[in-house]
């Protein structure tokens, strides 16, 4: 969850599965997918038998070597226990069978994370009766290549190659419409799965479901797989899926129906608190042209390791020059700021603050947005941290 | 210690419940059948049911349903075996630390490489999909049938094989770790030292379980288990007699040490591989009955490969050392045909004896030639039909079957066998590749691991 004051308060929900994948090391063994699945093999191996050497250790002591803690192994205990489900990444084909071969040599119970091309073996996941989770990740459609009229005119008779690229750029569009149709392939399977954004770029995500929709997925279904579907398969149901009396406060608020073209989401609740989403309007300075006025009096605060610090930003223009003070309720001192540049609706600075000795640089850029502003602050090597503000009235 | 041992690898041999092998109904007419042990037999017919021959004969009649095949003409032989092969593998070399025995290339077996296909167009019907040389002992192999269609791993290997291993002796495991990384093997002695440490370490281990076991039966008994070890149970299986060793070598030193170490060590099953100088110490391997897998005319591709004979094959099986000659290339494999002819040029050989080179011998090797190799009643039903004699140099491998099913047919051979095909893929002019023969491709993907370790090239 987002909102949370630590990160334990963003846990809705601890352990609920045990991730693994087939992806190799680099440099070290396991190098190899043939590296990872004996290793795998071999941890569950051991796990189990230390978990029963460590049941009969508890039974009855005597003469019995302490047990040794092994934290790795441990960690398969929920698993072999079947508390906790193994949640496997398996994109390719070969990857969630060779993850399925695993689930049946050992036994686990198993959840298939940013499946891509499932298609061919839902028969071998609904005998696993595993749990699973598609990738909103698809093959970039290619682009319409823009044909010249001319050369459409003097169409020639085609050759031999032309026949054979043509029956190769069928293949190709042939397996492009299974990785879009595959949620509608699962669903006509009657397989419940959620959706996964492990591998998907996030600008990617409204396109391709749609582009599922048009293969095949009803709109009904494509919003149970972000929605019901995803918090039944992590036994969350009572809490999440549905906007219900009692259940947890995180909406969607779009100005069009979710998965129209020009659909853009305006307001996210998470947990009943408001996320507005910034949507690409031109802000009304901009296009007029009108400068943005950065001076006056700004109270800021940000969130820092340290606690939350506030303080007061105050700007002087000069004739398009900027300079100004900065305090905090950590020190007394005003500060001077440095480097202050407005580019457009973009201020950034920068200002040296005293920890101790040391003297640590701290840059600042933010966002003005009217009479609020939103931004970071970077501090040297520490990190950067949020910051917002809001002008004081007056001046 | 059994209920380890059924644990594993055991069960992963015993294919899962979903992998559906299809075998076919099937007659081959009229064709002339080279059943290799019982010679060759003119106007003749082969029956196959379920994926078996059944019946051997004259004027067979089909009963109905089944495929009919005009072989009039023809010849018909027992699919073709690779004894060393690396297609139809996502990865092959593990190639971190000199012993991986616990890795095993089934994990890794890709049922849609393409090779596998033009393994088929070549008449061959098994290969041994082994893991690489860049370790003293690298990981346990495949033997995989070429049921070439299937999207599933599990229905490419062949159900029950008995399970092999890789070692490999002299430049690439000395080159990868002591020479890449300055640890033990450096030179030939550590190579002989790593393997030997593995079979004493294993031995203790098996020791250790054994005494455990034992002891846990008895009354009373409180006791700490051994830590469980996927290498040392492996190697524990090989001392036990349950794996193959499959042992890339090359100089008759190197290949007479490992047969030290193994008579020392009590194990029995033992192929070398490539074997260049196998001619110079072929009595020793026909007398320990270690068998050979060769090329037939192929050396000089490193310091260590020169010595070496076209006569090899021929030298190793008047001496009564079962030989096979295999590709390690997924060109190669195409024509081992005539990969075996060329023992008839160099050293006579029959064509008998030639042949054997590439079915029932390899079958031998893989300890699969109580089902496959030779065409024979209750054998199964992997059969390649040629027009022309195989060991000619004009024939044309015209049909090949898998388990009573046609899986490659010349006259039905379309352009793309590819089974998937990545969207994304830009479809251009084809353009030829130089095919460049010069190196074993024992080493395939542990270039990179050793450019990247090592900084070698």
């Amino acid at each position: 969850m987002v909102e949370g004051q630590s990160v334990d308060h963003m846990v809705l929900s601890p352990k609920v599965s045990f991730y693994s994948e087939l992806s190799p090391a680099q440099r070290v063994y396991p190098a190899t997918v043939i590296g990872v699945m004996a290793k795998f093999r071999e941890l569950y191996k051991q796990a189990s038998l230390s978990k029963n050497y460590e049941t009969l250790y508890a039974s009855n002591r005597n003469g019995l070597e302490r047990p040794a803690t092994d934290r790795v192994l441990e960690a398969f205990y929920p698993v072999i226990d079947k508390r906790s489900p193994v949640l496997f990444k398996s994109e390719k084909v070969l990857d969630i069978q060779r993850v399925l071969t695993l689930q049946n040599d050992l036994g686990f119970t198993l959840m298939l994370a940013d499946v891509k091309e499932g298609w061919d073996v839902i028969n071998k996941i609904k005998a696993a009766n595993a749990k699973t989770f598609l990738s909103l990740d698809l093959p970039e459609e290619k682009k319409e290549e823009k044909k010249d009229d001319k050369a459409k005119k003097e169409e020639k008779p085609k050759t031999i190659t032309d026949l054979e690229k043509e029956a190769l750029e069928k293949r190709k569009a042939d397996f492009m419409a299974k990785y879009t149709a595959q949620p509608s392939t699962f669903q006509k399977a009657g397989i419940t799965f959620g959706f996964s954004t492990l591998s998907a770029k996030s600008k990617d995500i409204p396109s391709n479901l749609r582009r599922m929709i048009a293969a095949g997925l009803t709109e009904d279904q494509a919003l149970a797989a972000l929605t019901t579907n995803p918090a039944q398969l992590l036994g969350l149901s009572d809490r999440l899926g549905t906007i219900d009396n009692g259940k947890m406060a995180n909406l969607v608020i779009s100005d069009k129906p979710y998965f129209h073209e020009k659909a853009k989401v305006r307001y996210v609740f998470v947990d009943g608190v408001l996320y507005k989403q910034e949507v690409k309007e031109e802000k009304k300075g901009d296009k007029d042209g009108k400068k943005i006025e950065a001076k006056g009096s700004w109270s800021y605060s940000t969130e820092t390791p340290q606690g939350t610090n506030t303080g007061k930003i105050k700007l002087k223009n000069d004739g398009g020059t900027y300079s100004g003070t900065i305090t905090s309720n950590m020190s007394d001192a005003e500060t001077e700021m440095k480097d202050i540049a407005l580019d457009g609706n973009k201020l950034s600075f920068s200002f040296d603050y005293k920890m101790g000795t040391n003297t640590v640089k701290i840059d600042v850029s933010l966002t003005l947005d009217g009479d609020s502003f939103e931004g970071s602050m970077a501090v040297g090597t520490f990190g950067s941290f949020p910051m917002k503000g809001t002008k004081d009235p007056g001046l | 210690m059994k209920k380890i041992l059924s644990s594993l690898f055991l069960l992963a041999l015993l294919s899962p419940a979903w992998a559906q092998v299809q075998r076919g109904n099937l007659l081959i007419k009229n064709g002339t059948v080279i059943t290799i042990t019982k010679g060759n037999l003119e106007n003749t017919d082969v029956l196959v049911k379920d994926g078996k021959i059944s019946q051997i004969g004259k004027g067979i009649v089909a009963p109905t349903g089944y495929q009919v095949i005009d072989a009039t003409g023809m010849h018909v032989m027992p699919g073709i075996i690779d004894a060393h092969s690396h297609i139809g593998l996502s990865t092959i070399n593990e190639a971190t630390q000199p012993n991986t025995a616990q890795v095993w290339t089934g994990d890794a077996v890709d049922p849609m490489d393409v090779s596998i296909y033009r393994a088929l167009a070549g008449g061959v019907t098994i290969s041994h999909a082994m893991h690489g040389s860049a370790n003293a002992i690298g990981g346990q192999c495949e033997t995989i049938k070429h049921r070439y269609g299937t999207i599933d791993a599990e229905v490419m290997k062949m159900e029950g094989a008995p399970r092999t291993i890789k070692f490999a002796l002299g430049e690439n495991p000395t080159r990868v770790h002591g020479e890449g990384n300055s640890i033990v093997p450096r030179t030939r002695m550590g190579v002989e030292f790593v393997i030997r440490e593995a079979f004493s370490e294993a031995k203790e281990y098996m020791q250790a379980w054994d005494a455990y076991n034992a002891a846990k039966g008895q009354k009373g008994f409180r006791g700490t288990p051994p830590v469980y070890d996927g290498r040392k149970e492996t190697i524990a299986d090989i001392l036990k007699g349950n794996i193959i060793i499959h042992c890339h070598s090359y100089r008759a030193d190197e290949i007479y040490m490992l047969l030290r170490v193994c008579k020392d060590f009590g194990i029995k099953k033992l192929v070398f591989q490539h074997v260049n100088e196998g001619f110079k110490v072929a009595p020793e391997l026909a007398e320990y009955g270690a068998m050979a897998s060769v090329f037939a005319d192929w050396w000089a591709y490193k310091f260590e490969v020169y010595y070496s004979t076209a006569y090899n094959a021929a030298i190793l099986t008047k001496n009564g050392v079962v030989t096979s000659i295999n590709s390690d290339s997924e060109e190669l494999i195409r024509h081992l045909y005539h990969e075996a002819a060329k023992t008839q040029k160099y050293g006579g050989l029959s064509d008998e004896e030639a042949l054997a080179l590439i079915t029932i011998n390899p079958a031998k090797q893989l300890g699969i030639d109580s089902r496959v190799g030779s065409l024979e009643v209750g054998k199964e039903a992997d059969i390649a039909i040629f027009k022309g004699h195989p060991l000619s140099t004009f024939t044309i491998p015209m049909i090949t079957v898998v388990d009573g099913l046609v899986r490659f047919d010349r006259e039905k051979d379309a352009d793309d066998q590819r089974i998937y095909v990545d969207p994304k893929q830009v479809v251009d002019n084809a353009t030829f590749h130089e095919y460049k023969h010069n190196h074993d491709n024992c080493l395939e993907g542990a270039e990179m691991t050793m450019t990247k370790l090592f900084g070698l090239n």
